[in-house]
């Protein structure tokens, strides 16, 4: 699976750099996210603007990782396409995930969550 | 002005696919391919290949049990409606999540979130299930929006 890891202090972001995301590599993303998030508090930033498709097990992946953060940091995803967006709101996950217009606001929200 | 030519437009094929979740995508696209060859429609283009992921996936990872099983998908692609009839040895879904799939009101449980989508795609859903499997036709056409 194609994914660029970098850091901005205390922020992960990850830019997944794969069209699309299926049962064909969602266990991989699963598992890449989830070794990431091992963390004592996560703070996640993912970068969709390269996915152009995802279906129900690229969503549960996030949905995993989104459950494994918990309480105990946050997730923000910015990047999503009019197709990608529309999956998020045809299965309400966008009620539970923070989506954003652009990764400064992802980016600004999410430094919200460090604690002072 | 009625087509004059729209028997000659009309597509027909078969595949028999492995139990390999890998391969849904290259069957999706190729799919896809062959539609738009009909339709330049990119909604459609887009809930031809959501739902087909959804329903082959499905086939796949609930319907075959042993990797000796296969999903077979026969298709007509045709100048104003596309129908894919996919089978598999599996029972199918229970009768609620075909009939009327929800979003579960745990948003984060993980059910019925491929159904929801396959209805949403297909603008109509048939299926029945037998001894011999399960059969699910989806038939898609443009839509006005």
């Amino acid at each position: 699976m194609n994914i660029e890891k970098s850091k901005q202090e205390p922020i992960t972001i990850i830019r997944l750099q794969e069209a699309r995301i299926d049962a064909g590599n969602a266990p991989d993303l699963k598992s890449f996210l989830l070794n990431i998030i091992e963390e004592e508090r996560p703070l996640l930033g993912l970068d969709l603007s390269a996915v152009r498709f995802i279906d129900s097990s690229g969503l549960g992946a996030l949905v995993t990782v989104l459950k494994q953060i918990g309480q105990n940091g946050a997730m923000g995803l910015w990047g999503l396409n009019r197709e990608v967006r529309a999956l998020f709101e045809l299965t309400q996950l966008y009620k539970v995930f923070d989506i954003f217009e652009t990764e400064r606001d992802a980016l600004l929200k999410l430094q919200q969550h460090v604690p002072a | 002005m009625p087509c004059s030519n729209c028997n000659s437009m009309s597509l027909r094929k078969s595949i028999e696919l492995a139990p390999q979740v890998e391969k849904v995508r290259e069957i999706s696209e190729a799919m896809v391919a062959d539609v738009a060859a009909v339709s330049d429609d990119p909604n459609l283009l887009f809930r031809i290949n959501i739902g087909l992921t959804e329903a082959l996936t499905n086939s796949i990872v609930h319907g075959c049990k042993t990797p000796s099983e296969s999903v077979s998908l026969i298709y007509q692609i045709n100048k104003d409606d596309h129908i894919f009839h996919i089978h598999d040895p599996g029972t199918g879904p229970t009768e609620g999540q075909l009939t009327d799939p929800k979003v579960d009101d745990d948003l984060l449980s993980d059910h019925h979130r491929g159904q929801v989508i396959i209805h949403w795609a297909a603008d109509e859903v048939s299926y029945s299930a037998s001894e011999n499997g399960f059969d699910l036709i989806l038939l898609f056409r443009s839509r006005d929006e």
